[in-house]
């Protein structure tokens, strides 16, 4: 009898800041790939669905030394009790332990917008509107993602229809684990930087391990304790210094000298 | 023409005038029902949320009514459990504007949700870590409780009551008042904490989050102390307000003075409390999570001035009012007081709703502000329709105020003038005496 | 029997029913199908099942034409991604082309000839059929005798030759190309050097440095997966010089802040410093016919003098300046803005003057020669629009393919007759330029048909690829070649006009004659010489399954002589204008039937770039006009005025309006219906051809 294990998994990210020129490619990937439709007549920055979001962010210096970064942000896939997981009063968020995916189940979804208030990334979006495309649009929908109606949240879950489809390669050869080169998000794949890492950050010898444990490697409100699974990095200091006000929470337990802020 | 419907004994107007009052309120049920159709039917893009403002003035207004709603379990408990007698005077009014808070909030959270027809989905995979969960079954279950305690209101109607069978099962519904009132205690216990709870427990929104008393957090309990606080006061106000409209006694003075006291009372203890957690949150929790207090009120719309106002202004001040007895005795303190309280409340609750999500949490994000949408603001005005509509329909063909025929009796009715000078709390201006005069209508 | 049944009866069944239905599964199933009827709702898209397949093909959105890898479920694409290990593009795809597939569908598509009557308020767009319109546009420019012009805005195709050669017949024909070229250094150097060059690239792989004068070249220009891989590769320090804070600029390695409108100062301080401190070789001062006129007058442009009006330090121009005197090879260039439009031709040519006096020109490392593709003309000489005289153009037919650089309609009108005109549109979408036709006889969308891809602008060497069709063409639609042929009947000009697949046919089996290049094939990743195809069919399968032909790279000569064109005027005092608009856009961006609707997610629904209507100021610019952040104002100019949302940015440069031609949310503008004047129809068209620089006042609603 096969008793072995089955392995798992840790996907993350790593995105390095320094490479990443705002060109919202990755935006209009992912949006292309989960079949979220385009905005409507009244969408705007704060009732639109971006499951990728990507924020200009300023040193605020005076003109010329102003400096600006560009942030893509979306799920962090929080691994420690993990906010929104926690407030669904119908369990309509999956957490997958053999992956460590936050997963949306938007059949079962409410629309209470509880999970939305939760999330601190702001990382979760609401159907206020039904989706709308146009007659021929609607044939050219990826046929592996699910598109949703009005009335529940949506948000990033790695592409994980891709996951899926890399699943069933593997089980078609025969094989008990998945090609890491067959699951790659839309994101990780349309960045013409190369910006993005995405991998198993328990694979010591993936090159996100190493580098999600660079110095200049970083996330954003560890000190809330989520331990998102999403990094950034960045060699510029001010970029550094933006994201982490005071000393990181997970930090502080790992008994690791804490990084002061001056500035 | 519905005189056969009327409690016997009782005074109450016209048909015609009665109509009148009810009318202008059916016209706004109307207006209400089409913004709640919209909603429904085209998406909630009518109202003015978004995804940063994920809850707005319906959840808000939902807390508030709710809060203000507990008179119905605290007076049923402190009646029915404590066996104040006093209550008894106003316990079925509790009970009426409890059952339109409660139904009014449910119905406008139907509203609010996005896909209303999977509201059963809780009950089916409830989420047994969700504060949400626990909301959804109390609440359902205290409703269901609270028309429970309604029935035998309905059936004190003068038609009703002649039919043997809906009598004795009054009566003996009655019998059972004790147990629905400790169960709804129960569950109010419960639902009024783990609304608190919703926003306690939210570790990624750290004006919100508060560090736990077991597995609830602090804000679990600050919410039923302040719920228990603001149900009498609330009651008092309703019952001096259905006075001033029906230009009737309905409860005698030490009634209000004993809802005043027990207000007054648990006003204190959540003030004290209250205080302790906020420097508990300024000096460990907030730090903690990166966050010093003060960058909260940072924002010049929401300075610390709303923190003074809360616990101050609106907290201690009217507590030490309503615990003064001698203070009691003047009707202004008295009302002007409780109407501190719900007011503090109502505060209290949107600074947990509406400062909690307009405030930043990633270092790039901004402060946002929100205003509703008209769609919004009618649906609620709907709840408030369907209200005094309901309780306008109970008052006037059952009996709510079981002091009203002794009162009506001792004092006779008065004339609006009459009526308007002694009831008055302020003083009024000639003019107005004069206009009352003149428009007044003899019965 | 009945007579016996009482109420209580009738209660004890009702009641019993409802708890013995209760057990029963119909209950439980309606409660569980009200979950399946919310997940079903009316405007559930089906989604497509069959099988999946993988196409190549090639983006003609722009002229770079990347390569790319179209996931089709039945046959319709769903998902597009770049090339991996392309040469050229390296495997990426633009944002524009990530969503090409969506074009075809795109609401402002028009499948139908259409006629636009009446340029007022009672302007409509009415069907019409193909004959009757090709009857009136004959007709048209046989009662005519102005200029008949054809506006092309992707020239280097098959389909240019033919209107070239069109045009030519007529006697009175004016070929036209955008006046925004992203070649306008080639250009301007191929006038001052002899012999003639041919074709020109850059070599960007192995030069040390490239100096930018606020072309895009991070931003979308040229090809943009090899500009990436440039800038990753981190070989060539770029130095972007720019009064705004541009993508561009800010990806650079250095960007240099100076004042709008000084560019050719900029360019003339830095050849003044070359020749000052010796940097130009003996060998390139010998080939320069006037180097003594250049030396006399080039002393009064020096970093010290123009700083005040630049803004640039004078220390920071010397050091940029030995810095690119001192690399083994550098390349220095301008270009147009996708939305401010060129430079004037003065300033063009100043700043290519400086790659010949470094010597840059015919060098590897530097600005290269390369062949014509076999079976292509050698290239045209383009106009400059400013040298094309007012009204005297009748007929205008601007070809459908996009450049992704905007045209204000203001700029063609002034070259149109007052009343005769008639302007054909052979757009797929209602754009800028089309709702202002008469006629609008549409092509085919991208993807629909068949297309070259030739080498783009900055190729290094020559190339050539086939777009494949992934749709089927609506029947409707017209191939700009037969709407050729068949003018070219009525006007009974003598031209052989193939249809577009023997046309390109045709090309293919020159370039295979050509026997030279290789072929990269996609699927495989592989390389094959052209003298190993044995037959122009191999040749014709290999590039519609997927490949391209890229040619060899040719030995280097640095021109025999070199005429120099620089204007040693001095900038003329101009009165200080309080507050100048400069208007930029995003490339193949600058309106909203260049993209698919899904781009929204990059403009209104993130704010990461900026839609038509938003402008952006400095906040010492904000306080001294009294503006907050976000707010409703009017931008107005002497052209008119539009309603704007007014950002403060610190990267914008105090003193100007930083202008978005971006997509108009509130619908493409007619002459019918003229929404609110876009910004682009607020800039002042100037005699040099150039709208970038504007006056402008910010005022209250």
């Amino acid at each position: 009898m096969d008793t072995t294990v089955e392995k798992k998994y840790k996907f993350g990210m790593v995105i390095n800041l320094d490479k990443c020129n705002g060109c919202g490619a990755c935006a209009v990937a992912c949006a292309i790939e989960n079949n979220v439709p385009p905005a409507v007549q009244k969408m705007n920055k704060r009732n639109g669905l971006t499951w990728l979001t990507i924020s200009t962010v300023s040193n605020n210096e005076q003109y010329p030394q102003s400096e600006t970064v560009f942030v893509p942000m979306f799920c962090q896939q929080c691994e420690k009790e993990t906010p929104c997981m926690t407030v669904c009063p119908q369990n309509a968020v999956d957490v997958d332990p053999t992956t460590g995916i936050v997963g949306q189940v938007p059949q079962r979804c409410l629309g209470c917008r509880y999970c939305m208030t939760a999330c601190p990334y702001h990382a979760r979006y609401f159907n206020w509107w039904d989706p709308e495309w146009t007659d021929g649009m609607k044939q050219q929908l990826n046929p592996d993602v699910a598109p949703r109606m009005r009335g529940v949240v949506e948000k990033c879950n790695f592409c994980h229809s891709r996951l899926h489809s890399a699943k069933d390669k593997a089980a078609t050869l025969g094989n008990r684990e998945i090609n890491p080169a067959d699951y790659i998000p839309a994101c990780v794949e349309s960045c013409p930087n190369k910006a993005i890492t995405f991998g198993d950050l328990n694979d010591t010898t993936a090159p996100i391990t190493s580098l999600a444990s660079n110095s200049n490697s970083f996330r954003f409100l560890s000190r809330l304790g989520t331990e998102p699974k999403v990094y950034y990095h960045s060699k510029k200091h001010w970029v550094r210094a933006m994201a982490e006000k005071a000393q990181t929470r997970s930090r502080q337990a790992d008994g690791i000298a804490e990084e002061e802020f001056h500035g | 023409m519905d005189k056969l419907l009327i409690p016997r004994g009782l005074q109450r107007t016209t048909f015609e005038k009665f109509l009148l009052w009810i009318i202008p309120w059916l016209a706004l049920l109307a207006v209400g029902a089409y913004a709640i159709y919209l909603c429904l039917a085209e998406g909630l893009f009518h109202t003015n949320m978004d995804n940063r403002f994920a809850f707005g003035i319906w959840i808000f207004l939902d807390l508030t009514v709710i809060a203000l709603g507990a008179g119905a379990f605290f007076t049923g408990f402190l009646l029915y459990i404590l066996r104040r007698k006093e209550l008894k005077a106003v316990i079925n009014s509790a009970v009426v504007i409890g059952l339109i808070c409660y139904s009014g909030a449910v119905l406008v959270l139907m509203v609010d949700v996005g896909q209303p027809l999977r509201a059963w989905f809780t009950f089916w995979h409830p989420n047994t870590h969700s504060m949400l969960t626990e909301v959804t079954f109390c609440l359902t279950c205290y409703l269901i409780v609270l028309l429970i305690e309604y029935v035998p209101i309905v059936l004190k109607n003068r038609q009703l009551r002649q039919i043997p069978k809906f009598l004795v099962f009054e009566f003996e519904l009655h019998k059972l008042m004790p147990v629905f009132a400790g169960i709804g205690t129960f569950l109010s216990f419960f639902h009024q904490g783990s609304l608190g709870g919703l926003f306690g427990v939210l570790r990624g929104r750290p004006f919100a989050f508060r560090e736990e008393l077991g597995i609830w957090p602090s804000t679990f309990f600050l919410f039923v102390i302040s719920a228990a606080a603001a149900g009498p006061s609330f009651v008092m106000l309703t019952t001096t307000l259905v006075e001033k409209i029906t230009r009737k006694r309905l409860v005698k003075d030490e009634v209000y003075r004993f809802l005043g006291k027990v207000s007054g009372c648990m006003l204190i203890i959540y003030v004290l409390l209250k205080s302790i957690d906020t420097l508990i949150w300024i000096n460990s929790t907030s730090p903690g999570n990166g966050f010093p207090a003060f960058e909260f009120y940072a924002t010049q719309s929401f300075g610390t001035w709303i923190l003074f106002t809360e616990i101050v202004v609106l907290g201690l001040i009217p507590a030490l009012v309503l615990l003064s007895s001698r203070l009691r005795q003047n009707k202004r303190y008295l009302f002007g007081a409780g109407f501190l309280v719900c007011s503090g409340i109502m505060l209290n609750r949107f600074v947990m709703t509406i400062q909690t999500l307009a405030l930043p949490t990633l270092p790039f994000d901004n402060f946002l502000t929100y205003a509703p949408s008209w769609e919004e603001v009618a649906a609620f005005a709907f709840v408030i329709a369907y209200g005094v509509i309901l309780y306008s329909l109970t008052f006037r063909y059952s009996v709510i105020f079981p002091q009203e025929r002794e009162l009506g009796q001792t004092n006779g009715e008065l004339s609006m003038r009459e009526f308007a000078q002694s009831r008055s709390v302020f003083k009024q201006p000639k003019f107005v005496t004069r206009l009352i005069d003149t428009f007044s209508s003899t019965k | 029997m009945l007579k016996s049944i009482t109420r209580r009866d009738l209660l004890k069944f009702t009641g019993g029913s409802i708890i013995g239905l209760m057990f029963s599964p119909l209950p439980w199933k309606l409660l569980d199908d009200s979950a399946i009827w919310t997940q079903n709702w009316s405007l559930t898209p089906k989604l497509a099942h069959g099988p999946i397949t993988s196409v190549f093909t090639h983006c003609t959105l722009c002229p770079a034409g990347c390569a790319m890898k179209a996931l089709c479920v039945s046959g319709m694409p769903f998902s597009l991604t770049g090339v991996p290990f392309h040469p050229l593009t390296h495997g990426s795809l633009c944002v524009r082309g990530l969503a090409g597939h969506h074009m075809a569908y795109h609401p402002l598509r028009i499948v139908h000839p259409h006629t636009f009557s009446g340029k007022s308020e009672e302007s409509s767009m009415s069907a019409i059929s193909l004959k009757r319109a090709l009857d009136a546009i004959a007709g048209h420019m046989k009662s005519t005798t102005g200029t008949i012009a054809i506006l092309d805005r992707q020239p280097n195709r098959a389909i240019s030759e033919l209107y070239r050669s069109f045009l030519q017949q007529t006697e009175r024909g004016l070929y036209l190309t955008s006046p925004s070229r992203e070649e306008s250094t080639l250009d301007a150097i191929k006038e001052m050097v002899k012999p003639s060059p041919g074709p020109l690239g850059y070599d960007f792989e192995n030069t040390s440095l490239i100096i930018s004068f606020g072309a895009p070249l991070l931003d979308g220009w040229g090809t943009p997966g090899r500009m990436n891989a440039i800038r990753n590769s981190q070989r060539a320090k770029i130095v972007q010089i720019d009064c705004r804070y541009s993508r561009t600029a800010l990806q650079s390695d250095q960007w240099i802040a100076i004042a709008p409108g000084t560019e050719r100062l900029v360019a003339l301080s830095i050849a003044s410093v070359l020749e000052e401190e010796h940097f130009i070789a003996q060998r390139i001062r010998q080939s320069i016919t006037n180097i003594r006129q250049f030396s006399s007058m080039i002393g009064q442009f020096s970093p010290e003098k123009t700083a005040a009006r630049t803004g640039i330090q004078p220390s920071v121009l010397r050091m940029l300046t030995r810095e690119l005197a001192s690399v083994n090879s550098a390349i220095v260039l301008s270009g147009a803005d996708p939305g401010g439009g060129p430079f004037d031709i003065e300033t063009e040519r100043t700043i290519a003057a400086i790659n010949l006096l470094l010597g840059s020109v015919g060098k590897n490392g530097g600005i290269v020669s390369r062949k014509n593709i076999p079976g292509y003309q050698s290239e045209f000489t383009p106009i400059h629009w400013s040298n094309i005289p007012d009204h005297s153009i009748d007929t205008l037919i601007v070809d459908g393919a996009d450049s992704g650089y905007a045209i204000p309609w203001r700029l063609i009108e002034q070259k149109l007759t007052n009343t005769s005109s008639m302007v054909v549109s052979l757009s797929p979408v209602l754009d800028q330029i089309s709702v202002h036709s008469d006629y609008l006889l549409p092509s085919p969308a991208h993807l629909e048909s068949l297309q070259d891809q030739v080498a783009n602008i900055d190729a290094k060497t020559a190339t050539f690829s086939l777009s494949i069709p992934l749709l089927k063409k609506n029947e409707n639609t017209i191939d700009p070649v037969d709407v050729l042929r068949e003018l070219s009947a009525r006007l009974n000009v003598v031209l052989e006009i193939p249809t577009e697949e023997e046309l390109l046919k045709n090309k293919v089996a020159q370039i295979h004659s050509g026997q030279r290049g290789i072929l990269f094939t996609y699927s495989d990743g592989s390389s094959t010489s052209i003298r190993e195809l044995s037959s122009a069919d191999d040749l014709w399968t290999a590039l519609t399954t997927g490949a391209i032909w890229i040619d060899d790279e040719i030995h280097q000569l640095p021109p025999r002589s070199v005429t120099m064109a620089l204007s040693a005027e001095q900038p003329k005092d101009s009165k200080e204008e309080p507050l100048q608009m400069i208007a930029s856009g995003w490339r193949g961006a600058v309106c909203a039937s260049q993209i698919s609707p899904i781009l929204s997610k990059v403009f209104q629904e993130t704010e990461l770039r900026h839609v038509n209507g938003i402008v952006s100021i400095n906040p010492e610019t904000a306080s001294q006009l009294g503006v907050t952040n976000d707010s409703p104002m009017t931008l107005s100019t002497k052209n008119g005025s539009a309603a704007v949302n007014v950002k403060i940015d610190t990267t914008v440069r105090p003193g100007i309006v930083d202008a978005a031609i971006g997509p108009n949310l509130n619908g493409t503008e007619t002459p019918a219906h003229p929404v609110g004047n876009t910004l682009l129809n607020l800039c002042d068209v100037t005699n040099d051809g150039t709208w970038r620089i504007t006056p402008a006042q910010i005022l209250k609603v």
